[in-house]
Parts: C-alpha cells; structure tokens; sequence
C-alpha cells in the first residue's frame, strides 16, 4: 500500500512538475521573446535580408488596433551587422525597436542592469546584453560602431553609445542581439516612414490565437503571420521530450511498483501458507482462492491509490500556489530559459492516465502471488510450521 | 451398517526425495457409518498419508480409494476439492482456525463457501458452539481461546458442513489431559447422538483407551486391528 501510495504521488507530482516547468519556458518565452503573432514579408523568414520589409507596416499595426484581443503590439526593424568596438569585431543581430511600444510588449525595459532604457534624449544610444558587455569590455557610454548593408546593398556606419545593458537570463539569446532605437535603424537601412520588417502581437487572451491570427491575416493578405509554436518550434520539442521522459518515468515507477506488490503480497501468501493449506482442504476451491488473494491486492491498492492521488493533488496545489524555489539552480535554469520558481502545473488528463495505469499494474502484480496461492499443495501447506 | 470407506490394497511411494520412501505398503481398510476409530503406531508408520489418501489431500501410488460410493482417484482437482468440502470434515493437530475470525465466524465460513442460507448457517452454528460448550465463546478470536477451547471450535467447523465423517490427524497432540479428555468427551458424544463417524490418529494411550476400533500401522502396513466395545 505504501507503494502504491508513494509510486502514485511521484509520479502525478513529478508530471505536474515537468508540466510546471515547460508552461513556465513556454510563458517566458512568449512573454518576453516571440509574443503570440508576428507579422513578415513572405520571404523574410527563408532569407532575413533587409530588403523583405513590410510596405505598410504602421498602418497594419493601426487597423490591428481594433481587435480587442490585442494587449500589446510594436513594429521592429533589423539587420545582419559587424560590432566594431577597441576589443575587435562581432557579427550581430541588430534590432530596431520602438522604444514605448516594445517596453510594453516584452518588457525589455525591465531586463536592464546598468544605466537606462531608452528615454529618447540619449545620443545614440544602443543596448548591449551584460555577456557582450563583458566580452567586449564595454560600459556605460563607450562607443561602438556598427557596419551592415542597407535595402539598396550599400553598406552603411553607424557609431552607438552604449546607453544599457541588459540580461533577460537567457544568456543565449541575448548575447546575438544589441537593441537601437527604430527610426536611426530605418533611417539608415533606406526604409521609408511607417516600415518595418517585423511585426509582434502580445494577446490578452491566447485561448483566442487562432481567431486574431485569422484577424491579421485578414489585414495583411499578403504577409505571412505566423503564431508562437510556428516562431518556436523548438517548444514542441521540449514538449514532447518531457512527454517521453514522463512515459520513461511512469514505466520505471511501473515497474518499481509490480515488483512492490508481488513481494508485499507473497509474503502475505506465505504468512498465511498454514491457512490457505487448511482453506483448500476444507474445500475452498481454486477459483475462490486466486479471487481471494486478487480481491485483497485490489482493495489494498483501491485504498493506496486515492491517497496517492490526495496528496499528490494536495502538494501540487501548494506548490502551484506558492511556487518551488529553485534558486540553487537558478544558473542552469535561466539559461533553459526558465525562471527559478517553478510552478507545478494540475494536468487531470495525466492524472486519470497515471491513476488508471496504477491501479491496473497492482491488479496485474496481484496475478502471480494469487496464482502462487493456488499452486500450493494443501497437505504440504498444512506440514509447513 | 453402510461401508462409507473403502481403502483397497493401497501402497504409497514418496519419490521426491532422493531414497523413495514406501510410506504405505499394501492397506486394505473399510469403516462404516458410526465408527470411532483409532489409528495408531509408532512416528513413521503412515498414519498421516493414510489419513491424507482418506481424505483426498494425497493421492495413492496404487490402489483405489472409494468414499460414499466415489472412487476418489478417478476425480481431478476440482472435483475433489468439492468432494472434500461436501463429504469429509477435517481437524488438523495444530486447530489451523483463521485468526481473524471470530470463532462464530471460523465455524460459519464452510457453510458460506457452500452457500448456505443465513439463518441456516446461524442456527447450525448456535447448535454446534453449543454441543462443544463454547456459546459464550462465539465472539472470541482463537488467540483469545485456549488450546483445548480452539480445537473444539475446529471440531464445531468440521461438522458445520454436515460431512458423512470427520478426519482428524493427532487432534489431541497439543492439548494437555485436562483438554484432551474433554474434547474426547465431546467427541464421543457426537459420534452416540449425532452417529457421526471420526477416524483419527493418536500416540495418547488415553485416546486409544477410547476408541471403538484400534487400527496399528506398523511400517506402511496393518498390524492389528481390535474392535474393542460393540
Ligand atoms: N511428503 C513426503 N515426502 C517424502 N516422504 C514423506 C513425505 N511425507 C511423509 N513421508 C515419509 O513417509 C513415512 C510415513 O510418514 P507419516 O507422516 O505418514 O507418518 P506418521 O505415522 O504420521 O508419523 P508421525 O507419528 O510422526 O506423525 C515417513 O517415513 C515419512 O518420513
Ligand atoms: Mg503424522
């Protein structure tokens, strides 16, 4: 009982666990990375030159604004470029961003460790990740300069202070990217007012997604819109590697569990050799007794497993509550792109699975201590002392 | 009198062990209804696979073996199993009650697995508690009972499923004198007022004072057999 109990807790709560920590990557990363829709030029994503900008940019991001289910939006624009600093040289992504707007939309703005977010009266200010920062030995105000190809193919220069920097805690993105304010980049990659290359949706209610998807599709016919699972694929992945190392997991609990019962219950048929000797002599017949031996296993289990299930339920409502504080972690976490509290997150469909899968796995076990009971011989049970 | 067991020249060969032992050689042996007989000799004598093959827990080398008419042999697993449980009760030398029954419930449990009625089984159970003088015993589990007060329940379960006759190897083998006078007491008083059959195996003198019929297995075989009172 005590394994049917500790089996069923482990496992739910280890699901809910897994399941907490790929909805917390998943939320971060939207959030503060892809939003729930972006909007491109039809070739942008095969071939991310600035030549593939969207035409209509700002008036897309305008009508967008009539769909209520639109919490944030805010237009980019950006480029392959060379970092030059005194340290040397970097190839990086450079994006242009609306200063107002995407502080609203990714909360970039928070992210910065060392001196200020753009507030419009630096001069040429840029962000820099706290990696790059420290690779490159810059601080606040040293100047850098970035060189790339603008939409006619001329190569332009461009010199930048170094306004911020900042860590999001996904060291891996961060260190590809330096943020400048969108007009200085437009402007210098030949771009008219009011375009842009990309565009980005934050949804107030992402049970929603597919109808404003269809929204803005509806706006930019011959734009590609694209949601977050198509933006991030590599969240499918995580999702269904965690689905893999969850079967992994539920097979060995599975297996730890089979083994539990057989042995808690054949040292139950052996404890009571003498009387199953004397039940069979009597005339209890086979049938009776391997239904004996399996009625017992399954009521042992039958009040094993809403224990299981109880606590299970419990710690994981406590948990999701108050959060599991990882902060020993937090290194190998933040750069999974995962905060260090995890929330364990209630799935009921894997809670009926797993539930279900135990208690059909004690019944199972119960066959060879039952099958055992019914192999003895009663005259030889009955000599045992 | 009607013949109800009828052993015909059986012989009994444990193979298992690594020198074949030749448990029973060669017994013939008929009991009639009513009988209260002993079986007696020396350890190792056969007395308990004799039993064992009367009862139809072990099963002869050679020889037939007919109880009530039955060629017992001719039965598989099943059958027999049914067979022991409507024709033969059993006491065991160590009582072998469950113990967390209650001794109402150790006697009643048969009568369950044959299904019988409620207040059938209510009533037979008052009546044989009683016949064996434990009624104000009836909701004591065996650890609360006395050697002597737990085989008595054990003989009330053999007689619960109503068998043709009762078998009991060294019933009295843990009971002191006291104990094991009163159970033959009791035992004797069924087999006058009820006709019912006991054959049952002893090395206690006293019992053997008692018997009706003394059969001595001596080696595998029949030696004696004395019908002491009529
Ligand atoms: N399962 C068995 N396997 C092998 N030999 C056995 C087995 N059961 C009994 N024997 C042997 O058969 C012989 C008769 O044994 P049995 O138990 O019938 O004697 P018994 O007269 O009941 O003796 P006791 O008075 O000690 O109970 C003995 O030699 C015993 O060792
Ligand atoms: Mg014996």
């Amino acid at each position: 009982m005590g394994a049917v109990i500790l089996g069923l807790w482990s496992i739910l709560f280890a699901t809910s666990f897994s399941a907490g920590m790929i909805s917390a990557m998943i939320e971060k990363g939207i959030r503060h990375q892809h939003s729930h829709l972006q909007i491109h030029h039809n070739n942008y994503q095969k071939n991310k030159e600035a030549k593939h900008f969207i035409e209509d940019a700002e008036s897309i991001l305008q009508k967008s604004a009539s769909d209520e289910n639109i919490q944030a939006s805010a237009a980019r624009v950006t480029t392959q470029a060379m970092m030059n600093t005194t340290k040397g040289v970097r190839g990086i992504q450079v994006i242009g961003v609306q200063a107002e707007r995407e502080a609203q939309l990714t909360d970039i703005d928070q992210f910065i460790i060392t001196g200020k977010y753009f507030d419009g009266k630096q001069r040429k200010p840029i962000l820099v990740s706290k990696g790059i920062a420290e690779k490159m030995k810059l601080k606040e105000s040293t100047k850098l300069v970035l060189t790339f190809q603008n939409t006619l193919g001329d190569i332009s220069t461009l010199s930048f202070r170094v306004a911020g920097i900042f860590d999001t805690g996904n060291a891996m993105l961060d260190d590809t990217r330096v943020y400048v304010p969108f007009k200085s980049l437009q402007t210098a990659l030949g771009l008219a007012e009011g375009q842009a290359h990309e565009l980005a949706f934050f949804l107030k209610d992402a049970s929603e997604l597919e109808r404003s998807q269809a929204a803005l599709a509806a706006i930019a016919p011959r734009l590609h819109v694209q949601s977050w699972e198509d933006l991030a694929p590599e969240f499918r992945v995580f999702e269904e590697q965690f689905r893999i190392s969850i079967y992994v997991i539920l097979f060995i609990i599975m297996l730890a569990l089979i083994f539990g019962i057989i042995n808690t219950m054949l040292m139950a048929v052996l404890e009571r050799i003498r009387e199953l000797g004397m039940l069979m002599a009597v005339g209890m017949n086979k049938r009776k007794v391997f239904n004996m031996i399996l009625t017992e296993t399954v009521l042992l289990t039958l009040i094993g497993a809403p224990i299981g299930i109880l606590l299970a339920w419990i710690s994981i409502t406590f948990f999701s509550e108050n959060g599991i504080n990882l902060g020993a972690y937090a290194e190998g976490l933040s750069s999974m792109g995962v905060g260090h509290i995890i929330r364990p997150v209630f799935e009921p469909e894997v809670f009926f699975i797993t539930s279900i899968m135990i208690i059909i796995t004690a019944i199972l076990a119960a066959v060879y201590p039952a099958y055992k009971a019914v192999k003895l011989k009663p005259v030889e049970a009955l000599r045992r002392a | 009198m009607s013949l109800i067991i009828d052993v015909n020249n059986i012989e009994k060969t444990y193979t298992e062990t690594a020198v074949p032992v030749h448990a029973l050689r060669g017994v013939d042996l008929q009991i009639e209804a009513g009988e209260f007989t002993a079986i007696v000799g020396p350890s190792g004598s056969g007395k308990s696979t004799l039993l064992n093959i009367i009862g139809g827990l072990d099963v002869p080398s050679t020889g037939s073996v007919v109880v009530n008419g039955t060629d017992i042999s001719q039965l598989n697993a099943n059958q027999l199993i049914d067979f022991r449980q409507k024709n033969i009760g059993f006491v065991f030398q160590a009582y072998n009650l469950i113990p967390v029954l209650t001794a109402k419930e150790n006697v009643e449990f048969i009568m369950l697995l044959q299904g019988r009625s409620k207040s059938e089984r209510d009533a037979r159970v008052k009546e044989l508690l009683e016949e064996v003088g434990l009624m104000d015993k009836m909701d004591n589990r065996p650890t609360q009972l006395s050697g002597g007060q737990q085989q008595r329940v054990a003989v009330a379960r053999a007689l619960a499923s109503k068998p043709s006759f009762v078998l009991a190897d060294e019933p009295t083998a843990n009971l002191d004198s006291k104990s094991t006078a009163n159970l033959l007491d009791i035992m004797l008083k069924l087999n006058q007022e009820e006709g019912m059959t006991f054959v049952f195996s002893t090395h206690d003198q006293r019992v053997i004072d008692r018997a009706r019929r003394v059969l001595t297995l001596e080696d595998g075989k029949i030696v004696s057999d004395i019908k002491t009172k009529a």
